[in-house]
């Protein structure tokens, strides 16, 4: 057999595995024990003076003692020997493979059982049984799995192949497991991240704890009474931890912070966004300075956090909160080998509740002493800080830390995520992570990456279901503390799809080409061809008014978005002047702005009517929401509008229109021809048409059309009167009638409603009233009765 | 063949990792005692205790005794730290030097004990 030729597990490195595993556990505790037990016996046999029992008993426990250090140094141990497969591969997994048929299941239920296994099955939330089943059972299969085993061990210059790597051969290489993975949403690629997820853990377990500078190293630094109060020693606190910073270490960030305070910066303003981890940053950097001892001018520094909220609510007046910081100040300069870092710096730079400006009495600070600061701020407080604080901005060496890419906030995410499991008692899967990702990237604008994404974690833990927190439990976080529909990301099923233009003629009256258009957008979008970061769809709707456009932007909330009330309209004759952008991109002051509506309605059909008459700011605004799936408030935060329908209507070129459909020409036909014709006459601008999905013409409707339109309208009526049994019925010549005085050539089938409610609804109203009509009648309407 | 394998390991890997861990445990007792840094701080006052002159030649004279009397608090306790940790080096030294001579004997020994218990 070609596998057992390439994995000899009758090798003696597979036999000394065998051995440890068998000895692993309770059986080497038991032969310490022996061993300790004899020796105190020889003791005792000394002593008692029998000898030659002392002899054999101490041979026994001398040659007990020799086996221990043999399997505790050498078996345990067990390194890699050769480039062979039984020289590379654990003892975990040579000591638990049997010799004879060897295949991918009998491989996988023999390491089902160990924790790295359990690690995959815990990420996918797949059953070990599901696993066991879709692998073959065929010993031929074997190679390639090494194979892959080994690929995957040399690409992450891993010493040896561990139960990790066998796994993930096993799942990336099984077609059949292919498949439940693409199911899940999952790829090849997925498969791998978790693997590196997991090697990172494994190598995390075995690196060796990080040099502090032993007790010599607080001797180098003063007492400091007073700044121990108020400040928190980072240095001490990572090494007490045991946190690894290796990965944030050798960041650009941590890397310009350690170069700015080496070149003998007095302050340092670290800039970023909430939530982009500046604290991270810095115990990172107090990591690194508590191990680094090659650069003279840093060596030994230990890091220390002032709370400005604990100094200033301490303080009794400003006199007092100068008097502590100018004794924190001087205490730390006297001691030598600190460095300050105030977290939420802007505190201390402007005067208002719960904050005071002490610029002129660090200045002093920055300008004369050896003391160095770091000021953590957010971008928006730098440049407050530059026009208010000139002086004191100019002492400081800013470094910018800029957002994470969404590899390393997974990585970030993934780290998190073992001590959150370890504190809680929960299990997080990997699509828990994904999700995470995904949902506060799109709905949390107040805060930068990674936080933002621990933090909706975070919020997701008590959501866990039978304590796993899977993608939903992260959507019913974001929808309890949001608002946020996210559960509705998946707003309608396939076949629903398949059959949208039924759904949307249930209430609108033909419209054919304008509602197949349509539909046949939004499922492109919803089978994934559509792009991802752009609106689900973007509409532009030409024709007279009282031809259908609002009823199908409603019927496509209905339909799409199972609620016609998610539907944002604005009427853009109100936004003709330039200034009235504002109102547009009102932030958080205003909560009927369009940027607020989407916040908190991002599942939501947006409807600008009448675009024509907006002034051009808006259509530029326009041009960006289409082109990148989101604006930005007044304020600087962004919206997301990727989960809207953008629908955008005009009366623009109707009276052509009208004219094309008088000839009797299809809409097909002149489509192209039309649209040129707006381009070249300045109404809509080129760049503009190209952004949208579909340009969707509508026609006048005919009068069999209205008449349909009237039976709709009827039928809205009896919905209302359902639940006092009356049922009004209409002939065809009443219908007629009504059709006759509510059609309008330039409205369209607009005035119809009026007359519907003149016409039926007063009189029926006026007989339900004085009990002509009661419940559980049906009333037939002539044409005659009308009263028109 | 496990025995060989045994043999193999007892005098060779293992004789040599005896050897390295004489190294291994002096570079930790080296850090858990920061002797490089007591070296490095040897005649500076300890926990930077100093005190600043005032006005005056007396003043100034008071404030370098107190301050010489900071030195040579840091300069023997950082000494006798350093001596201490000395001892402890050359006791870990030894006791690792006996155990990695002794090393490829204990196996004979074991058989000397048991024969002599034997006959």
């Amino acid at each position: 057999m070609q596998e057992q030729d390439m994995l000899n597990l009758r090798s003696l490195r597979a036999k000394k595995a065998r051995l440890a595993l068998k000895l692993s556990g309770s059986g080497s505790r038991v032969i310490i024990i022996t061993m300790l037990g004899l020796a105190v016996l020889s003791a005792l046999l000394f002593f008692a003076s029998l000898d030659r029992i002392a002899y054999l008993t101490s041979a026994i426990s001398l040659a007990v003692a020799i086996f221990v250090m043999w399997y505790r140094q050498d078996l345990l141990v067990l390194k890699s020997t050769d480039d062979s497969l039984d020289g590379q591969l654990t003892k975990e997994i040579l000591g638990i493979l049997k010799t004879g048929h060897i295949n991918p299941q009998s491989v996988w239920i023999s390491l089902s059982s160990n924790w790295q296994s359990q690690f995959f099955i815990n990420r996918f939330l797949l059953a070990a049984q599901v696993i066991e089943q879709n692998l073959s059972g065929e010993s031929a299969d074997m190679p390639v799995i090494w194979d892959k085993a080994k690929q995957l061990a040399s690409e992450r210059t891993s010493p040896g192949i561990e139960v990790g790597h066998v796994v993930a051969a096993l799942l990336l290489t099984s077609p059949q497991l292919q498949t439940i993975f693409t199911q899940s949403k999952l790829s090849k690629d997925d498969i791998e991240v978790v693997l590196a997820w997991l090697m990172r853990t494994v190598d995390a377990s075995h690196a060796p704890k990080p040099y502090f500078g032993g007790i010599g190293r607080d001797w180098t630094t003063g007492f400091t009474p007073h700044l121990s109060e108020f400040g928190k020693n980072l240095s001490n606190t990572t090494e007490n931890s045991g946190d690894h910073f290796d990965w944030l270490q050798k960041t650009p960030g941590v890397v310009a912070i350690k170069n700015a305070l080496s070149q003998g910066a007095a302050g340092v303003a670290l800039i970023g966004p909430p939530g982009i981890g500046k604290s991270s940053y810095i115990a990172a950097l107090s990591n690194e300075l508590a191990e680094e001892d090659e650069d003279r001018n840093l060596r030994h520094q230990q890091i220390i956090s002032l709370s400005p909220s604990m100094i200033l609510s301490r303080a009794k007046g400003s006199g007092e909160i100068e008097h502590t910081l100018m004794t924190i100040m001087g205490e730390a300069s006297h001691a030598g080998h600190i460095i300050l870092f105030f977290d939420d710096a802007q505190l201390f730079f402007h005067e208002g509740l719960g904050s005071f400006d002490i610029t002129q009495v660090l200045l002093p600070v920055l300008q004369d002493s050896n003391l160095q600061l770091i000021f953590a701020m957010s971008p928006n407080d730098f440049q407050s800080l530059k026009a208010n604080q000139s002086a004191f901005a100019a002492k400081l060496t800013p470094v910018v830390l800029a957002e994470p890419d969404e590899q390393s906030v997974m990585r970030v995410l993934e780290d998190t995520t073992l001590g959150m499991e370890y504190k809680r008692g929960v299990l997080i899967t990997y699509d828990a992570l994904r999700e995470t990702y995904r949902l506060s990237g799109r709905y949390e604008q107040e805060m930068s990456f990674p936080g933002k994404a621990i933090q909706l974690l975070e919020e997701a833990l008590p959501y866990a279901n039978n304590g796993i927190v899977t993608a939903e439990s992260i959507q019913q976080a974001i929808e309890q503390t949001r608002g946020v529909k996210a559960g509705s990301a998946a707003p309608v099923e396939a076949d629903e799809l398949l059959n949208l233009e039924d759904e949307i003629h249930k209430r609108m009256i033909n419209q054919d080409r304008a509602v197949s258009v349509v539909a046949s957008a939004l499922r492109r979008t919803r089978a994934g061809v559509a792009n991802p970061k752009r609106p689900i769809g973007s509409f532009l709707f030409l024709g007279p008014t009282g031809v259908g456009k609002t009823e199908l932007a409603k019927s496509i909330a209905a339909t799409y978005f199972k609620n016609e009330s998610n539907i944002i309209r604005l009427d853009m004759s109100e936004y003709q002047q330039a200034d009235d952008v504002k109102r547009l991109l009102a932030g958080s002051t205003d909560n009927t702005s369009l940027i607020m509506s989407v916040r908190e309605r991002p599942f939501s059909v947006v409807l600008l009517d009448e675009i024509e008459k907006a002034h051009t700011n808006i259509l530029n605004l326009l041009l960006q929401l289409l082109d990148e799936g989101q604006l930005t408030d007044i304020d600087g935060r962004a919206a997301s509008f990727k989960d809207c329908i953008i629908i955008v209507t005009s009366n623009a070129g109707s009276q052509e229109i009208r004219e094309h459909i008088a000839r009797g020409e299809e809409l097909e036909t002149f489509e192209s021809a039309f649209i040129d014709q707006l381009i070249s006459s300045n109404q809509f601008k080129p760049e503009l048409l190209n952004r949208f999905d579909e340009i969707v013409l509508f026609r006048p409707l005919n009068e069999s059309e209205l008449a349909q339109v009237v039976g709709l309208m009827m039928q809205e009526v009896n919905q209302t009167l359902s639940n006092q049994k009356i049922v009004i019925q209409l002939t065809d010549a009443a219908v007629a009638k009504i059709v006759a005085a509510g059609y309008d050539a330039r409205l369209g089938a607009r005035p119809m409603r009026r007359v519907l409610q003149h016409a039926v609804e007063d009189p029926v109203a006026n007989e339900i009233l004085s009990g002509q009509i009661k419940p559980g009648d049906r009333v037939n309407i002539d044409g005659p009765d009308l009263n028109l | 063949m496990l025995a060989l394998e045994f043999l193999t390991w007892w005098y060779g890997q293992g004789w040599l990792r005896r050897w390295e861990g004489i190294v291994t445990y002096a570079h930790k007792i080296t850090q858990a005692f920061s002797i490089r840094i007591l070296a490095r701080t040897l005649f500076e006052p300890w926990r930077r205790i100093i005190s600043y002159p005032g006005a005056g030649l007396s003043n100034h004279l008071k404030a370098m005794v107190d301050n010489l009397f900071s030195r040579l608090i840091g300069f023997f306790v950082r000494v006798i730290v350093i001596i201490f940790s000395g001892i402890t080096l050359i006791f870990i030294t030894l006791v690792g030097t006996c155990l990695a001579l002794i090393w490829p004997l204990l196996p004979f020994i074991a058989l000397a004990l048991l024969i002599k218990g034997v006959f």
